[in-house]
């Protein structure tokens, strides 16, 4: 609770300015994109962190939802929902047809329950209508279209999010191990499939032209030039307010029981935790953290592609996690900053899938217990200051004319 | 849906299951040994058929195919010693492993691009093999805290590394071995149905495989070791069975029978550097809708989903295919993780 | 049922497999009291007190706790109704601190959740001091002061054994399960554990102890329950069960008899 908690965080804000003040000073504008980028992935690489380090549940699916927050936002803003808000209601089940995207499929429903599944569709963009989510736009060709301010749009794709964590955590989080494991990956290759499989969702070409996103003032989020050092600051800003969160709840009573549960579920249970409670509210929340990266960095990027649905990418979170010593937030941050941003700037080519497997193997070989440690640094110190003791008393002995004679050159001679 | 047409699907969906079921077998025969779920057992599976596939156009296919076997079965040795084996005392060939890994590393990140082709790669060596040795040394310790979660993360980092080596190695396009009799055209008739003659090699090479496995765990020293091992290591241990070198071998068979049934399968579903993920999961469905461990099920959960998903394709869009085996996946870990074939009680006793 | 009855097993049945490890077993656990269970090996006690604090479902048989049924209640929920237990092998959170482990313990006497937490509202900071607090004094009492600031994995057996024994207080419960807690420990500490149970007993919380050290049963025993088999062999005062010719064939084989 003392003030000393908050140095890290401290230092944090105090970096972020300093490096903004030495790219803008260097002219090196162009390095802002992908420390921006970075700062987004952190966030969902903080929620694993808490997912996996702190009550030790592994997620493979992480990229998951990392997707549906970005493909919901990106849906929302660019779908051209004015037919549907227009329409009758026998044209609302052509509309609905669409989110399944293949004509075959569509098919196959049979129109009445094409029409039943249009009915809520149809109310809640009704509903939508009546608050007033909607704004006008263009679509690639110019044509006006009515889609959902980004603002409401933020509501609906984290709430998504937040329903489809709680469905799939409810029933999975009960597994353990290798099945949790597996379970986790096959949600997210659902996910990735269902993303590439939909019209929707722009099948494997993704969605463009994603618009910004207006805060407050002259703040929006952007891929422009003009706005780079804002989104710098605005990505920031996202990523320390999730860090604060992070570190509040980590230092909490919810922290303790979930470190509890990780140690030994059994006797975490028999002191009156829930297990199964908290363990799905930190899957919502880390699941909530993806969707948040997602849905800003759709709007940063303006748009979103199918390798980011993939498992390599669920992969890729899991082995900066892991790297970064499971349980230590600040030690994950650094780790997911650094390698984030060597990989978006193109550093491996073709490598980047290689490199991360690599730091996962030899992590996880290794130091299990992740890169970042004090103890190792204890080590160190103590290592190297016997040797430096034994090098000073080897010198002391030699200037009394005590020399430590080679033995096994003696023998040979 | 017409007769003949169900007789199709039902011949494809027998040929795919069959490879999902020797996948599956892998899986259980390593999970009996280790515990451990091998996550890389899908990507064994393309690494034998790809090496196949470059060999036959060389060799004669049948030696081919031995080729990708037994590059397989090196391969599974290797991962094993590299990284599943938790050995504390000073290994050389894992060093000189980790030496070559960070030596690639190096190479690919161009530290020593400024020399010139050839010493590059000298200098490489030069740096990574003391950096093996010294992760070796240094970091030997801290292997004994490995836990089931690092351990399933490191499997499936060997997946991810064998998958991109591979993309590297070949390229990142689909590859298909030639038939073993004929080729794309010649059909096999049967009254009205009509299939490839390669079908019948699927399935009977699959058979051939699990009476082989069969006869080996039933019948002979190593096999009847193996098992014992899978009941309690302990014990196996004190029976004077050598517990490293069973788990070695389950390592060498599942990774040599995935090969196998990944080369016969090669002409009809194609091999592609990235499939290996995709059937680990259906594999790891397949071998969880029979009850982990238990091969025979294992068998039957395999064909029962490829005949299951061979049907979706006429229901369902082609894309959601692999949705399917997951959807079922789910399924069962929410409703009967002991598996369909399984017993509770006796699921209950596992570690996980 | 009188007042005084805190702790209720009515006709508890457990198989495992072919194994009838716990059959048929009734008894009752008087407030303030320290009762123990002992058995040669293998007589289902420590099976008995997983069917007590509902880590494994009874097939048949009731257990009542304050007067209320808790036989199909899940761990957690038993717990917080005020039922503690430790475990035969201890399972303290080996990475956290001694501290953090018997904080964890205050769980359900502190109630800050995810998003109290996670805005860090005023009163969740005055609580963890409280907890804090509470937990110091808590150590302080059992002698555990020094170790506070340990990481529960460095500590030496004997002291994991009594921090397990904390933590489990630290809930501050009605009733203590204690499952062989003197497995393990050296002649003095078994006294200075029989002497700790003693002053957790004054506490006013109520002991439920399986035990195979036989001279500390009989030094703090209010009351022993015999099992055999799976089955109860005898219930009473310690005077009573040293002398029952059942429990001493048990003990030493039929031919002494």
């Amino acid at each position: 609770m003392n003030i000393r908690q908050y140095l890290p965080a401290a230092v944090f804000l105090g970096a972020l300015v300093a490096v903004q003040l030495v790219i803008s000073l260097t002219g090196a504008a162009f390095y802002f994109t992908q420390i921006t980028m970075s700062f987004y992935y952190t966030i969902v690489v903080i929620g694993l962190c808490l997912l996996m380090g702190y009550a030790g549940q592994i997620s493979l699916g992480h990229a998951g939802f990392f997707s549906i927050g970005a493909y919901m936002q990106a849906m929302l803003t660019t779908h051209d929902f004015s037919s549907i808000i227009h329409s009758s209601w026998d044209e609302v089940f052509k509309n609905v047809s669409q989110i399944f995207g293949t004509v075959e499929w569509y098919e196959l429903i049979p129109e009445k329950i094409g029409a039943i599944l249009g009915i809520p569709v149809k109310l809640f963009v009704g509903l939508g209508d009546i608050f007033g989510m909607f704004v006008p736009g263009t679509d690639g060709f110019g044509n006006g279209i009515l889609s959902y301010a980004p603002s409401a749009a933020l509501f609906i794709s984290l709430l998504t999010a937040i329903g489809i964590a709680c469905l799939i955590g409810l029933p999975v989080l009960r597994l353990k191990g290798h099945y949790l494991a597996m379970a986790t990956l096959g949600f997210g290759i659902i996910i990735s499939t269902i993303v590439f499989g939909t019209k929707l969702f722009g099948e494997a070409d993704g969605i463009s032209r994603v618009p910004a996103f207006h805060l407050v003032g002259p703040l929006s989020i952007n891929g422009g030039m003009a706005d780079r050092t804002v989104n710098y600051y605005i990505a920031g800003i996202i990523l320390f307010i999730v860090l604060i969160v992070s570190m509040h709840i980590v230092a909490s009573r919810v922290g303790r029981a979930l470190r509890a549960i990780h140690g030994n579920e059994q006797a975490a249970g028999s002191l009156g935790i829930n297990a199964m409670r908290y363990k799905l509210g930190v899957f919502v929340l880390s699941a909530l953290f993806a969707a948040i990266a997602g849905v800003f960095l759709v709007h940063y990027n303006g748009s979103i592609g199918t390798s980011e649905t993939s498992v390599l990418k669920s992969v890729r979170y899991v082995s900066i996690v892991a790297a970064g010593g499971m349980d230590s937030i600040w030690g994950v941050v650094a780790m997911s900053m650094g390698l984030n941003f060597v990989s978006l700037r193109g550093y491996f080519g073709s490598f980047d899938e290689i490199f991360f497997a690599l730091i996962l193997v030899v992590t996880m070989l290794f130091l299990p217990r992740g890169l970042f440690r004090k103890e190792y640094l204890e080590v160190v110190i103590k290592k190297t200051r016997r040797l430096t003791r034994r090098m000073v008393l080897k010198r002391k002995l030699e200037k009394k004319g005590i020399v430590f004679a080679n033995k096994k050159k003696d023998d040979e001679k | 849906m017409n007769v003949d047409l169900f007789f199709n699907y039902l011949v494809i969906g027998l040929t795919v299951g069959a490879q999902y079921a020797i996948v599956a077998i892998g899986f259980n025969i390593i999970y009996n040994t280790t515990g451990i779920i091998n996550f890389a057992q899908g990507d064994f599976l393309i690494l034998g058929a790809m090496v196949a596939i470059s060999m036959s156009s060389i060799l004669p296919i049948g030696i081919a195919i031995g080729v990708g076997v037994l590059v397989a079965a090196v391969y599974g040795a290797v991962v094993e010693n590299v990284f599943i084996r938790r050995n504390r005392s000073f290994s050389p060939f894992r060093s000189v492993c980790i030496g070559i890994i960070a030596a690639l590393l190096l190479k690919t990140l161009g530290i020593f691009s400024f020399l010139p082709e050839g010493i590059d790669f000298a200098a490489a060596f030069l740096f990574g093999l003391p950096v093996g040795f010294g992760l070796e040394t240094v970091f030997r310790k801290y292997m004994k805290e490995q836990t089931v979660l690092s351990l399933i993360v490191l499997t499936i980092a060997v997946s991810i590394l064998t998958r991109e080596i591979m993309s590297h190695l070949w390229d990142k396009d689909a590859h298909v071995l030639p038939y073993f009799i004929g080729d794309s055209n010649t059909i096999l008739s049967l009254g009205s149905i009509s299939f490839s003659p390669q079908r019948i090699w699927v399935l009977g090479i699959c058979a051939l495989l699990v009476i082989g496995l069969y006869v080996f765990f039933k019948y002979t020293r190593y096999g009847k070791a193996m098992r014992a091992c899978s009941l309690d290591h302990t014990a196996a241990k004190l029976c004077g069975i050598n517990v490293r070198l069973m788990i070695t071998i389950s390592f060498i068979v599942s990774a040599a029978i995935a090969a196998l049934a990944g080369s016969v399968i090669s002409p009809l579903s194609q091999t592609k550097y990235d499939m290996g993920s995709v059937l680990a999961i259906k594999g790891f469905s397949v071998a969880i809708l029979g009850g982990l461990g238990n091969s025979f099920a294992a068998v039957a959960g395999g064909l029962i989903l490829g005949i299951l998903e061979a049907f979706s394709v006429s229901i369902f869009p082609n894309a959601y295919k692999d949705v399917v085996a997951i959807l079922l996946l789910l399924l069962i870990l929410v409703f009967k993780p002991s598996g369909v074939f399984g017993s509770r009680q006796a699921s209950q006793l596992k570690e996980f | 049922m009188s007042d005084a009855v805190i702790l209720e097993a009515q006709g508890l049945n457990k198989h495992f497999g072919g194994l009838h490890a716990v059959r048929d077993v009734w008894f009752s656990v008087q407030k303030g009291k320290i009762k123990s269970i002992i058995g040669p090996n293998g007589a289902g006690k420590t099976t008995l007190f997983n069917l007590l604090s509902g880590a494994i479902p009874a097939d048949s048989g009731r257990v009542m706790f304050k007067g209320e049924l808790i036989s199909s209640k899940k761990p957690y929920a038993i717990a917080a109704l005020g039922m503690a237990r430790t475990y035969q092998t201890t399972r303290l959170f080996e990475h956290m601190t001694v501290l953090e482990n018997i904080m964890a313990g205050r769980h359900i006497k502190t109630k800050a959740g995810f998003i109290a937490s996670a805005l860090r509202l005023p009163w969740t900071l005055r609580e963890e001091s409280d907890c804090k607090k509470k937990s110091r004094e808590l150590l302080t009492f059992f002698s555990l002061g020094e170790f506070i600031d340990e990481t529960a994995q460095n500590l030496a057996f004997g002291i994991k054994r009594k921090v397990e024994c904390a933590r489990a207080c630290a809930l501050e419960p009605d009733i203590l399960l204690l499952d062989e807690p003197a497995a393990g420990l050296n002649i003095y500490e078994t006294k200075e554990l029989s002497q700790l149970i003693c002053r957790i007993r004054d506490l006013g919380i109520t002991i439920l102890l399986v035990e195979h050290d036989m001279s500390m049963v009989m030094d703090i025993s209010d009351e022993i329950l015999v099992l055999n088999e799976g089955a109860v062999l005898a219930e009473g005062l310690p005077r009573e069960i040293q002398k029952n010719p059942d429990v001493i064939r048990v003990y030493l084989g039929e031919d002494e008899c």
